[in-house]
């Protein structure tokens, strides 16, 4: 299954839409490997994928909670963890955005992603 | 992880029906369903020239069209035993006609300004004097060569084989983030780096082409 897959829900990593842009904000805010992400979810890394590709849970109250609980059972992951993710990595991408973020989310960690600096050509 | 077993009628129309109501794991099923079964139908009904990535692509930018639009799938206008399958191998071989169009274009424009112009062997009456024409070609080889030798001149190791990458047409971004060695960045992050990269190797080219 691994390739195929696992290149989309990359392609895909910077897609609001989808579950695997807040996770991979997360990931990276919280400087977690795929390994200790999966450790933390409680389930295989290979189940990652599958949850990357997900909707991304709707930010509104009652459907969050919906979204959350529908994806942790379908793939067996811890909701609270699952929960603090995304609302870290949707605040996260907000605060990018420039546009406050919506009631009862998590202040977002410092994210500080490595930097490959390159000199200007003059 | 094998593939999962193809669906059945009601099971098209109920993963359907649930990418409709937003069900938030219908996205990820239906990758998991049909995204390599839209590969191998992409391979088996086209040139094996082409490359690999792109065939991907266009199964994943199918799939990613009906996730965001699932109603642009409307069951009743569409026949046949499995018509969710089949909308979307039409779906994924439409997208793979507009990649290999984009590259057809990006290719043109990359040539163009390296290539010896075939108007300015009208000009000079190419079919009385071929002998004018080779010379003009030699020149504008010779042209290139010193303007890429300017060009090539402090670049890093990585600068000059992203050089080369650019001069042979390459597109994939993944690519240019492996001679870079930044392939083990987050695909955002590659783009960025990769795209600066190239932006101050045109800047050079533009400035000894042009003077």
């Amino acid at each position: 299954m691994a390739e195929p897959l696992e290149n989309l829900a990359r392609r895909l990593e910077d897609d609001p839409f989808f579950l695997g842009c807040a996770l991979r904000l997360y990931t990276t805010s919280a400087r977690l490997s795929e390994q200790e992400l999966a450790e933390r979810l409680g389930c295989p890394v290979q189940t990652l994928v599958l949850l990357r590709l997900c909707r991304a849970p709707k930010p509104e109250g009652r459907q969050f909670q919906k979204d959350i609980a529908r994806i942790a059972d379908t793939y067996q992951v811890h909701a609270d963890v699952l929960t603090d993710a995304v609302r870290r990595g949707q605040a996260i991408w907000h605060l990018r955005q420039g546009t406050a973020s919506g009631a009862g989310s998590l202040l977002a960690a410092r994210d500080s992603d490595g930097d490959v600096n390159l000199e200007e050509d003059r | 992880m094998a593939s999962p077993a193809p669906l059945s009628l009601d099971e098209e129309l109920d993963l359907h029906r649930r990418l409709v109501d937003g069900d938030a794991v219908a996205p990820a099923q239906l990758a998991e369903v049909y995204l390599d079964r839209l590969i191998d139908f992409l391979k088996g009904t086209n040139d094996k020239s082409i490359p690999r990535e792109f065939i991907a692509d266009a199964a994943g930018d199918a799939l990613v069209s009906l996730i965001k639009k699932p109603a642009s799938f409307d069951p009743g206008r569409n026949s046949g035993e499995l018509p969710l399958w089949a909308y979307l191998k039409m779906a994924a071989k439409r997208d793979l006609q507009n990649i290999l169009s984009k590259e057809q274009r990006r290719k043109k424009k990359s040539l163009k300004n390296v290539e010896l112009s075939e108007e300015a062997g009208k000009y000079l009456g190419a079919d009385k004097e071929p002998a004018m024409i080779l010379q003009l070609k030699e020149e504008a080889e010779k042209a290139e060569r010193e303007i890429l030798t300017a060009v090539r001149q402090g670049l890093s190791a990585g600068e000059l084989q992203v050089l080369d990458l650019m001069l042979q047409g390459e597109r994939k971004t993944a690519v240019f983030a492996e001679a870079l060695g930044i392939a083990d960045l987050p695909p955002s992050e590659q783009e960025a780096l990769v795209q600066r990269v190239k932006n101050k190797l045109n800047k050079r080219l533009e400035r000894r082409t042009h003077g």
